[in-house]
C-alpha cells in the first residue's frame, strides 16, 4: 500500500483509497483524479483496501472488482462490516457490465456506484468530486459537532470541579451515607467535626460516633428518612470524638437520588457545640439568679415611678405581707408602705437614680400591710422612670442592737449602783464613828489634864454606854453588809423553830425605844398572841427591825403603829409611818438591791435595808408589800406562811407585791 | 473653866453625834444648842443668835445645803459663821457661804480650835 499526500493549506484534504491488482490501473486513475485537495491512498488487494478503511477516515474507494484472493465485491462486503466504514462510499471498477448491475442490487443506495472500463476520465472525476463533496459535508457535520461536544464537555467538567471545590472546602460537614446507615463519602470539614480522618469514616456506620445517649432519638429520625415519611430531618445529636470529648452537632438529613437513582442519604453538620455551652451557661445564670431572688432573705422589687410595685420576689411581698396576686393585679402601691418620714428619702433615692442610675443602700422602714412597722436597708439601680432595688429585712438586727444597748446600760447602771454604794458603805461607817471619836477624845482629854475623877461614876458610865451603843451600830451596819454580800451568793441557812410573832415584834420595839425615843414617834403596838410559825427568829427579829428602822428614819416626829395577827395559815405584821412616803413609780425599786427612794442629800443607808427585808421574808416563803403615798406614810406588810417555807424555796424574784 | 462668849447651835440628824458634840463642848465650857434638822435650826436662830453653827449636810426634812443657803439669803442670819461638819467632805467642799469644813469623824483638838476661833473673833 502505498499513499501520496499532496493539500492545500486551509482545506482539509479528502482521502481517496484506490484499490487494484495492478499497479499501473491506480497509477493512471491517480492520474485521472489528481487535484490539490484529493490524497490517494493506494491498496493492491483486497486486504491492503480493508487494512486502509481503518487506519484512516476515507471519504470515497474505488474498488476493482476483479481481483485475485479477494475480489472486489467480497472486500466491499468485508469494509461494509466494519462499523467506522459503514458508510463510506465504493465505487466499483469492472469490464463487465453485467456482473455489476447483478451484485448492484444488493448495496444500499446512494452508497455505493460504479464505473465501466474503459472510462470516461470527466465522468471519473465527477463521480468521485460528487462523493467528496458528500464526505466534506459529513466531515463539516461531525467537526461541528465534536465541537459543540468540546465545549459542553468542558464546561461539565469545570462544574465538577466547582462542586469538588466546593464540597472540599465547604464550611459545614457535608457526607452521604448509605441506607444501611455507612459513610460512603464525607468532607473534610465533617471529619474535622467528628474529630476523625475521613479515611477512618467511609464505610463505617454513622451510628458508632453518636454518643449512646442519643442512639434511639436518632434512630427514629432516620427511619422517617428512610421510609419517606419525612422528606428531610433536623436534630442536635451528641457525638465522640475518638479523645473521648463530646461535640454538639446540627445534622440535617434527607434522601437524595443518583444519576442511576439510587437513594442516598445527604448528611448536613454544623458544631454547635459552642453554641449549646453558651446557652447553657446563660440559662444556668438565670436559673441562678432566679433562685437567688427566691432564696428568702433579700427582697428584689421592681418599682415605677408613679409608686406601683410592678414585680417582688417572695422574701419583699413576707416583708410587706402582700402576696404576689396583688402585685400581679396592679393593686400594691409603694407609698402605701412608706411612713410619712420615709418619703424624703425615699424621694432622695429616685433623684440618685435619674441622675447616676444607681441608688446607694440606705436605711428606710416599711409600713406592712397589717400595720407593723419593719426596718430595711434598701439600694439598687434603675432611671428616672423605674427602680430595681434590693431590700433587707434588719429589723431583727435592729432589735438584738437595741436589746443590748438595753443590756448595756441596765449593766452600766448596776456598776454605778455598786460604786455608789461602795462609796455610801464608807461613808455611812464614818457617821457613827463620829460620836465613839468625840467621846474617846473626850475622856482622853480629861485623862491627860489628870480631871478624870471630875467625873462621878454614873457619868463615866453614861459616856461608856453611849460609846457602847455607837459601837453597836457600827457592828449592825457591818453585819448588814455582810449579810448581802451572802444573801447575793446563795441561799438564806435558816435555823427553824416554834417562834412567836409578837414576842419577836415586842422585842425589837423595846430594843429600839431610844431611837424612836430620839426620833419623837409616838408608837403604838396591837398584838394579839399566840401568832406562832415555824420561822428563824433571829430572821423574823432582822425583818421587824429594818422595817421599823425605816419607819424611824422616814416616819421622824410622827406616830409609828404596828399591829401582829394572824389569818388562817398565815401570821403578818404591819408597820405603819406617817413619814415622807414613796411615790408609786418607786414602789417596785425600794426593794432591789442598792436601791432607794429618798435622796442622798436627806438621807443615808446603804440602800439594802429592804433588799433583805424582801430576802428573808422570801426565804420563809412570804411576802412583803409597800402601800404609801407620798407626803402620807407608807404601810409595809410582811406576810408569813406558819407552816415555814415550802420544801424548795423558789428563788429570789420581785416582791411579790 | 472661862465662859466663852457667845454659844454654838450644832445641828445633826443623828442623836448619837448631837449628845456627843454637846457632851465634848459643853466641857470646854461653850454654850450648846442643838436642833435634829434644818427646819427646827432656822426656828432657833430666829429666836437668837448664837456665835456659831455647826452644821450636818445629810438631814431629813431640810437639807444643811438648803439650810444654809436660806440663812445666806436672810439679812438677819446671813452674817452668822457656820462650820460644815460631814462625812462627805468632797460634798462639804462644793457648798459655799461656810467659813470652814469638819470632817467625820471629827477630831476633838481641831473642833475646839475653830470653835474657838470662831467664837473670840471680835463680831
Amino acid at each position: 500500500m502505498t499513499q501520496s499526500i499532496h493539500g492545500i493549506e486551509g482545506t482539509e484534504c479528502a482521502t481517496v483509497l484506490l484499490v487494484d491488482d495492478r499497479h499501473e490501473n491506480l497509477v493512471t486513475l491517480q492520474a485521472v483524479l489528481e487535484r490539490s485537495d484529493y490524497v490517494f491512498v493506494l491498496a493492491h488487494s483486497g486486504d491492503e483496501a480493508l487494512m486502509a478503511v481503518l487506519k484512516y477516515d476515507v471519504a470515497v474507494v474505488l474498488l476493482d472488482v476483479a481481483m485475485p484472493a479477494l475480489d472486489g465485491f467480497q472486500t466491499a462486503s468485508l469494509i461494509r462490516q466494519r462499523p467506522a466504514a459503514l458508510h463510506i462510499p465504493i465505487i466499483f471498477v469492472t469490464g463487465v457490465m453485467a456482473d455489476i448491475e447483478h451484485v448492484f442490487r444488493g448495496y444500499q443506495a446512494g452508497a455505493v456506484d460504479y464505473l465501466t472500463k474503459p472510462f470516461d476520465p470527466n465522468a471519473v472525476r465527477a463521480k468521485v468530486a460528487a462523493f467528496v463533496e458528500l464526505w466534506r459535508h459529513r466531515r463539516t457535520i461531525e467537526r461541528t459537532c465534536a465541537a459543540l461536544h468540546e465545549v459542553e464537555h468542558r464546561e461539565r467538567m469545570a462544574l465538577e470541579a466547582l462542586y469538588q471545590v466546593t464540597f472540599e472546602e465547604a464550611p459545614i460537614g457535608i457526607g452521604h451515607i448509605d441506607l444501611q446507615g455507612r459513610w460512603l463519602r464525607v468532607n473534610p470539614r465533617l471529619g474535622e467535626i467528628l474529630g476523625r480522618p475521613i479515611a477512618q469514616l467511609v464505610r463505617c456506620p454513622l451510628r458508632d460516633q453518636l454518643l449512646p445517649g442519643d442512639g434511639d432519638r436518632f434512630d427514629a429520625d432516620v427511619r422517617g428518612v428512610i421510609d419517606g415519611t419525612r422528606s428531610r430531618v433536623h436534630g442536635e445529636y451528641r457525638f465522640l470524638r475518638p479523645a473521648g470529648a463530646t461535640v454538639w452537632v446540627a445534622l440535617t438529613l434527607s434522601l437524595i437520588r443518583d444519576t442511576e437513582g439510587r437513594p442516598v442519604q445527604l448528611a448536613l453538620m454544623e458544631d454547635v457545640t459552642e453554641e449549646k455551652r453558651l446557652a447553657a451557661a446563660l440559662a444556668a445564670s438565670e436559673r441562678r439568679l432566679a433562685q437567688l431572688a427566691e432564696m428568702g432573705f433579700i427582697g428584689v422589687f421592681e418599682e415605677t415611678r408613679e409608686g406601683r410595685i410592678e414585680a417582688a420576689n417572695s422574701a419583699f411581698l413576707a416583708m410587706i405581707g402582700r402576696s404576689a396576686g396583688e402585685v400581679l393585679a396592679g393593686r400594691v402601691s409603694a407609698h402605701e408602705h412608706t411612713p410619712a418620714e420615709c418619703e424624703a428619702a425615699e424621694e432622695q433615692a429616685w433623684k440618685a437614680l435619674a441622675t447616676t442610675g444607681v441608688c446607694k443602700t440606705y436605711e428606710r422602714e416599711y409600713v406592712r400591710k397589717d400595720g407593723r412597722r419593719i426596718t430595711a436597708l434598701v439600694g439598687g439601680i434603675g432611671n428616672d422612670t423605674r427602680f430595681v432595688g434590693c431590700a433587707l429585712d434588719v429589723t431583727a438586727l435592729k432589735e438584738v442592737a437595741r436589746e443590748r444597748a438595753r443590756v448595756v446600760r441596765e449593766l452600766e447602771d448596776s456598776v454605778r449602783a455598786r460604786d455608789d454604794f461602795l462609796s455610801l458603805a464608807a461613808h455611812e461607817l464614818r457617821g457613827p464613828l463620829t460620836p465613839l471619836m468625840l467621846r474617846l477624845d473626850g475622856l482622853l482629854n480629861r485623862t491627860e489634864r489628870n480631871a478624870v475623877s471630875t467625873l462621878d461614876v454614873e457619868s463615866f458610865a453614861e459616856e461608856l454606854r453611849a460609846m457602847k451603843r455607837v459601837a453597836s451600830r457600827v457592828t449592825q451596819l457591818v453585819d448588814n453588809l455582810l449579810e448581802a454580800s451572802r444573801m447575793t451568793v446563795g441561799r438564806i441557812p435558816l435555823e427553824i423553830e416554834d417562834v412567836d410573832l409578837s414576842t419577836v415584834v415586842r422585842e425589837v420595839v423595846d430594843r429600839m425605844r431610844p431611837q424612836l425615843a430620839r426620833a419623837e414617834c409616838q408608837l403604838t403596838l396591837k398584838a394579839s398572841d399566840g401568832v406562832v410559825g415555824r420561822w428563824d427568829r433571829a430572821r423574823i427579829d432582822q425583818i421587824v427591825s429594818n422595817l421599823l428602822s425605816n419607819a424611824i428614819k422616814y416616819g421622824a416626829h410622827a406616830p409609828i403603829e404596828i399591829e401582829v395577827a394572824s389569818t388562817g395559815e398565815v401570821g403578818s405584821v404591819e408597820i405603819r409611818d406617817h413619814g415622807i412616803g414613796i411615790p408609786r413609780e418607786q414602789q417596785e425599786r425600794i426593794f432591789e438591791r442598792f436601791e432607794r427612794a429618798a435622796p442622798v442629800r436627806h438621807y443615808g443607808g446603804f440602800g439594802i435595808g429592804l433588799w433583805i427585808v424582801r430576802k428573808l421574808v422570801e426565804a420563809h416563803g412570804g411576802t412583803v408589800q409597800v402601800e404609801s403615798v407620798p407626803g402620807v406614810g407608807s404601810r409595809f406588810t410582811v406576810e408569813l406562811p406558819r407552816a415555814g417555807a415550802p420544801a424548795t424555796v423558789a428563788p429570789a424574784g420581785a416582791a411579790r407585791s | 473653866m472661862t465662859p466663852q462668849p457667845g454659844w454654838i447651835l450644832v445641828v445633826d440628824d443623828d442623836a448619837e453625834v448631837l449628845d456627843a458634840l454637846q457632851c465634848v463642848l459643853e466641857d470646854s465650857g461653850f454654850e450648846v444648842r442643838t436642833a435634829s434638822n434644818g427646819v427646827r435650826a432656822l426656828e432657833s436662830l430666829r429666836r437668837e443668835s448664837p456665835g456659831l453653827v455647826l452644821l450636818d449636810l445629810m438631814m431629813p426634812v431640810m437639807s444643811g445645803a438648803e439650810m444654809l443657803e436660806r440663812m445666806r439669803g436672810d439679812e438677819s442670819l446671813k452674817r452668822i459663821p457656820v462650820v460644815i461638819a460631814s462625812a462627805w467632805p468632797e460634798q462639804a467642799g462644793a457648798i459655799r457661804g461656810a467659813q470652814a469644813t469638819l470632817r467625820k469623824p471629827i477630831d476633838l483638838d481641831e473642833l475646839i480650835a475653830l470653835v474657838t476661833r470662831f467664837l473670840r473673833a471680835p463680831r
